[in-house]
């Protein structure tokens, strides 16, 4: 397996908030950040659509399954 | 990934317009499957009408076994096409055109690889709702999801051994806890989803 040394490890060890905070604190680069900024960006759109029908709630996490899909490979 | 690998090089190689036409045709191309499955999935549902109210609980009951199945708690079988789209068609065709087939065949959903179980609570959901505008719209946001790491996989994969696709499975691999996590927290979502959307009607 290959292995970017510039990107700044962060640990496993705890759920997802913990994760979270802990890549938002080591500001690590490529997919990883992403991935997180997409699931902010999901969250986001949820919030905004849950005014709207609910069943719309559905629309951002396709988007995020989509991403999750591809990234999952 | 076959994509990613053949495309994102293009950027390298001072070809950046033939990538911007390659990845936008894929998009498009799979956009067109994705709106036509999604269609299809709704048009499915208005035949099932009379089962609905007995169908709304497969969702949040599916989504959480799917999330036990991820986070390992359980392990069963899930039916799919163990077969990834075929990165030959990229020498056999040329870039724009493997993309574009690319696209549709995978936009398609169905007939590749399936490796994130919310794609069939997707499909569940859609049949359910047994409306083919809002299926079309629910599939094209998934392609969208699904099609953005192409988009910006040179970004992520800034390297001049002209390996993006490789780099970018070495990084999916390097992440693969990260998005099991992903996998139950989108689960449980999309449970949570559906338990209000089987108690609040569809």
């Amino acid at each position: 397996m290959m292995k970017n040394s510039s990107q700044p490890t962060v640990p496993e060890t705890g759920g997802i908030a913990v994760d979270l905070a802990a890549v938002l604190a080591a500001k690590p680069a490529g997919l990883q950040r992403a991935t997180w900024m997409f699931v902010l960006l999901c969250l986001l759109l949820a919030a905004s659509l849950a005014r709207m029908e609910l069943r719309y709630e559905l629309l951002p996490l396709a988007g995020l399954f989509g991403w999750i899909q591809t990234g999952g490979l | 990934v076959a994509l990613l690998g053949a495309l994102t090089p293009l950027v390298k190689w001072h070809r950046k317009r033939l990538w911007v036409e390659a990845v936008f045709i894929y998009t498009v191309g799979g956009l067109a499957s994705a709106l036509a499955v999604g269609w299809l999935l709704g048009r499915t549902g208005t035949l099932l009408v009379h089962f609905k109210s007995a169908l709304v609980w497969i969702v949040p009951l599916g989504a959480v076994i799917f999330a036990a199945r991820e986070a390992g708690w359980i392990s069963f079988p899930v039916p799919e096409r163990k077969v990834q789209t075929e990165s030959i068609w990229f020498h056999q065709f040329g870039p724009l055109q493997a993309a574009a087939m690319w696209g549709l065949h995978i936009g398609l959903g169905f007939f590749t690889r399936v490796t994130y179980m919310g794609f069939w609570v997707l499909v569940a959901a859609l049949i359910i709702t047994g409306d083919p505008r809002f299926g079309a719209l629910v599939m094209g946001c998934y392609w969208l999801g699904r099609a953005l790491p192409a988009w910006v996989a040179p970004v992520l994969t800034v390297h001049d051994d002209g390996k993006a696709g490789l780099r970018m499975m070495a990084d999916a691999t390097e992440q693969r806890v990260l998005f099991r996590r992903l996998h139950v927290a989108g689960l449980l979502c999309s449970a949570l989803v559906g338990i209000f959307l089987a108690l609040g009607g569809w």
